[in-house]
């Protein structure tokens, strides 16, 4: 970004900030923002919009995903390997049906797959051709070291440049040209801190609850504070000015689409979990049917590093620290997404899921799984070329476990991230700085 | 037609050019030099401006560099730290602050920390303590408290550096239990020592071990992580002319060098460093043109570190990393290779390091420096009359400002650049509209002391002008936040609201 388009942002932006100063103590003005009408003051017309491209969602489950438990393969040493803690098979008839898996695919070298009904929420997109799920994926970092690996993921690219940490998704933004050249914003981390994918990202800014980022203190004296910092950082000409005014800017912007207030279109039996990640996905919803100009969106949840206690299957399970609650929030905030963001067709995303690690196939002695190494990822999205699981499956018998204990890596998850950044993000130019020395292998995960 | 040219206006025609062309002597602008106030004129954005070393004294305001000294040796002015200053004079204010010990301490502050028990526990206490939230909690409670009430500012200010310089992720596998350890008995023991003595404790210590990983680093399987960065990071820096075959080397010669696990018996070896022969690779090493012979033991530890600890490499990098924290981001190379002549010729002595780099001259001629969230946060704290039930609240503010202490996740250290930390605007307002204004719970500010006896906007602007200022809030800044209380007499919200947009205001992100 250059300095030229801070200045214009500056320019426009300036106007409606005093006007919202001027305005704010009037019951009118409150009204304008909680309506939509307020679009057309802020300086971003549609005819900025310079290509059609779709916002990716990056969302990580951090902890380390149990893609077996998620994904599940029907073979025998799965089940001899968690005799307490394995998911039944669809046709299962010993157990009851709403505790069995559903039937998701078949790939071509004979293996079945089933989901975990905790994951029905996905059978909608997932039936609609929507959602892909890519098995026994992961990164080559085998530290089985939560930080290790999610850096590493995160980075996108070898750890050894200390110096200049940036993120995949920082990269890919910083390599490609604003899909709004007016965007005040073009990633957000929902989250306290930025997420590692999104460092080196221009306006990139965290933000842990989209329906209230601001300044806190007394709201009855909020915006007028607010218009105080404004004029303060006006008064100044260092670069403290411009960041200080475009996190105003932003502020307004979020108030303006008005996440809190946002309804969604979800038909009776479809709902986002009223949790964070629920509640993350939501306000993305409006933030992205609000079409501001922001390219990134990227969402946590955690919680899945469970080497205890993975709980029992059953979709009536209690305690929010289960595996089953977990993924029952997970699949039905993707779900209550999907179908949401089905009300606005020309705003287009892919969403993609993925974990540092995968857990280890043998269920340990307290009922728990610890670290392992592959994983299933979720890509989800209108141009998923889903419905199916692909996988180059590397089985789980003897002499086909990485280190004779965890499913191995067989597709490498920056193959999947760079068709997503090809064929949806426009940047396939700027592959080889995304993923520096690391060739992808287009694995058709999208149309 | 977007014209940005206000915002990036040339440096020659802002009023702080004018002030290094044109001596002055106790004015306003003057004194405004000295103070991070002066950012304002955009100097943040350009390098420090050339005022050669020699023939510029008599241009300097006594009174101005004084402050900037107080302001960059300490957590933050006070106005009580700054007449102590003043009164002592530059020199022996600065001699004060290098030579105060243990025993001039605040008497309040001593009793205080002496309630955070794990602080002073040994190993074999805190692994049977087994609590490791109470630990990170006490050391980062302590690390505020410290700054905010320590009287030996300059001794706190080196361990800050130094905890970023050896940086250990209090996160990470053992370092919950061993990075108090660290802190006491490395860190604060040697902050005002030499480097070498730093480098070595820093080596033999349980918590840098396990941390990069030395522990596991043995004869029949070599971990080169804490190899790498002992060079990277630590001593000669990155791109300074070393090898692979260095690194593996220099951590070859570091095989044994462990600690004592959470088992260990006797007891009393938990948490303590531990050398084990027969981990160690006995083979002939070759590390920077130095040839270590072969079947030896820890000598070849001991040898590599005092020798890649005199090397001017070394010197170079200590001397910069020390510069750019006291004179900011852009420090002319002749300053820096004064420090590092001294470092080569006093063996790394940090008290001869710091007078070299905190000349009056060097402190005048150099740039505004960003306060990173932790400083900004301390600073604020330090000029208002408050008290503390609990920090905790604190804590939160300074992990979503991504500045919590001893919780860097990499081994670099948290970052001292503008470039990184000025994105993260919000969540240092939102420190200082909630916790500086005292509307956190369990920090309490006594706004009725602080503007006892006010009745105007204009005597409250005055007074956080002083407070804060030291009388040199920009007029355009102080008056806008005079605006915003009115014109009758300000109600006691709107008194606390003014505390807050001060502690925000632009000229208060700088030092």
């Amino acid at each position: 970004m250059t300095a030229h388009s801070i200045g214009c942002q500056e320019y426009h932006e300036l106007s409606r900030r005093r006007f919202l100063a001027a305005s704010a103590a009037t019951a009118a003005a409150g009204a304008a923002l909680a309506s939509p009408a307020w679009l057309p003051r802020i300086a971003l017309a549609k005819s900025h919009r310079s290509a059609t491209r779709d916002v990716v969602i990056a969302i990580f489950l951090r902890g380390g995903f149990d893609g077996l438990s998620a994904v599940v393969p029907y073979e025998n040493a799965y089940v001899t390997a968690r005799p307490n803690t394995f998911v039944p098979r669809h046709d299962d008839t010993a157990r009851p049906v709403t505790e069995r898996c559903i039937f998701l695919d078949s790939p071509s070298n004979g293996v079945s797959f089933g989901l975990n009904p905790n994951l029905s929420g996905l059978m909608t997109p997932y039936s609609e051709g929507k959602l892909l799920f890519i098995h026994a994926s992961g990164s080559t970092d085998t530290s089985r070291s939560h930080f290790d690996a999610e850096k590493y993921m995160e980075a996108g690219q070898p750890l050894s440049v200390l110096n200049s940490f940036t993120g995949w998704l920082g990269r890919h933004l910083l390599s490609v040209a604003p899909m709004n050249e007016a965007a005040l914003l073009r990633a957000v981390g929902i989250a306290g801190g930025l997420q590692k994918s999104l460092i080196g990202a221009p306006l990139a800014l965290p933000v842990p609850n989209l329906a209230s980022f601001g300044l806190e203190g007394s709201s009855s004296t909020r915006n007028a504070r607010e218009a105080v910092l404004y004029d303060l950082y006006g008064s100044i000409t260092d670069p403290l000015k411009t960041i200080g005014q475009s996190t105003l800017n932003t502020i307004d912007l979020l108030q303006a689409v008005g996440a809190s207030s946002y309804v969604p279109t979800v038909p009776a039996g479809v709902a986002y979990p009223s949790n964070s990640f629920g509640t993350a996905l939501r306000n993305t919803a409006a933030l992205l049917k609000a079409q501001v100009g922001v390219e990134a969106v990227a969402i946590d949840i955690g919680g899945w590093d469970l080497h205890t206690s993975l709980g029992a299957v059953t979709v009536n399970g209690s305690g929010p620290t289960t595996m089953q609650d977990l993924m029952r929030t997970l699949g039905n905030a993707l779900q209550a997404f999907y179908v949401d963001m089905q009300a606005a067709p020309s705003v287009t995303y892919t969403a993609v899921a993925m974990s540092e690690f995968g857990r280890r196939l043998t269920q340990n002695a307290n009922l728990g799984v610890d670290h392992g190494w592959g994983d299933t990822m979720m890509v989800m999205g209108s141009a998923v070329n889903g419905g199916r699981v692909m996988a180059n499956w590397p089985g789980l018998g003897p002499g086909q476990l990485f280190q004779n204990v965890d499913l191995k890596v067989t597709i490498d998850y920056r193959d999947i991230l760079a068709e997503i950044i090809q064929d949806r993000l426009g940047n396939g130019a700027s592959l080889a700085q995304i993923f520096p020395g690391y060739t992808p292998i287009n694995r058709g995960a999208i149309l | 037609m977007c014209d940005d040219s206000a915002a990036m206006a040339p440096a020659a025609s802002s009023p702080e050019a004018k002030v290094a062309s044109v001596p002055q002597r106790s004015t306003r602008r003057g004194l405004l030099s000295a103070f991070g106030a002066m950012a304002l004129s955009g100097l943040a954005a350009r390098p420090a401006r050339a005022v050669g070393p020699s023939g510029s004294a008599a241009d300097i305001d006594p009174s101005a560099v004084i402050l900037k000294l107080v302001n960059r040796i300490t957590f933050g002015y006070t106005s009580a730290e700054y007449t102590r200053a003043a009164q002592l004079g530059y020199t022996a204010y600065l001699e004060e602050q290098l030579n105060m010990t243990a025993a001039d301490e605040d008497p309040a502050l001593v009793s205080r920390l002496a309630n955070l028990t794990t602080l002073w526990m040994t190993g074999e206490q805190l692994y049977a303590l087994n609590n490791t939230g109470q630990q990170r909690n006490e050391l980062t409670d302590a690390a505020i408290l410290r700054a905010i009430y320590s009287k030996r500012q300059l001794f706190e200010k080196m361990v800050e550096f130094w905890t970023d310089h050896f940086s250990i992720n209090i996160n990470t596998d053992q370092a919950p239990f061993l990075k108090t350890l660290d802190d006491r008995l490395v860190i604060r023991q040697y902050a005002m020592t030499s480097f070498p003595q730093l480098l070595f404790a820093s080596a033999q210590s349980p918590a840098m071990l396990n941390y990069l990983d030395n522990d596991i680093n043995t004869r029949n399987g070599i971990n080169e992580n804490y190899g790498r960065e002992v060079l990277e990071l630590h001593t000669m820096g990155v791109n300074s002319g070393y090898t692979q075959s260095d690194v593996i080397n220099t951590a070859k010669a570091l095989t044994g060098w462990g600690r004592w696990n959470s088992t260990a018996n006797p007891s009393s070896l938990r948490g303590t460093f531990r050398y084990n022969d027969t981990n160690h690779d006995k083979t002939q090493k070759v590390i920077l043109g130095r040839t270590y012979a072969a079947n030896r033991g820890i000598e070849d530890g001991n040898e590599f570190l005092a020798h890649v600890a005199a090397d001017p490499r070394t010197a170079a990098f200590i001397a910069k990393k020390l510069c750019k924290r006291f004179l900011g981001e852009e420090v002319r190379q002749g300053i820096i290779d004064q420090v590092a002549a001294t470092y080569l010729a006093t063996s790394g002595d940090i008290k001869s390091m710091l007078r070299v780099v905190l000349t009056p001259s060097n402190l005048h001629e150099s740039a505004p420096r960003y306060k990173r969230p932790f400083h900004l946060a301390v600073s604020a704290l330090r000029v208002l009359p408050m008290s503390i039930t609990s920090l905790s609240s604190l804590r939160t503010r300074l992990n979503n400002a991504g500045h919590a202490p001893f919780q860097w996740d990499p081994p670099d250290g948290y970052p001292d650049t503008f470039a990184y930390w000025s994105g993260l605007i919000l969540p240092r307002w939102n420190f200082a509209s909630t916790v500086a204004p005292g509307s956190a719970s369990n920090i309490l500010v006594d706004t009725a002391s602080l503007f006892a006896g006010m009745t105007t906007a204009q005597q409250i602007v005055d007074r956080l002008d002083f407070v804060f200022f030291a009388g040199l809030w920009p007029a355009a800044e102080k008056n806008r936040v005079r605006t915003y209380l009115g014109t009758g007499n300000p109600s006691t919200s709107a008194r606390s609201e003014a505390i807050g947009l001060a502690a925000c205001s632009p000229a208060f992100q700088w030092y």
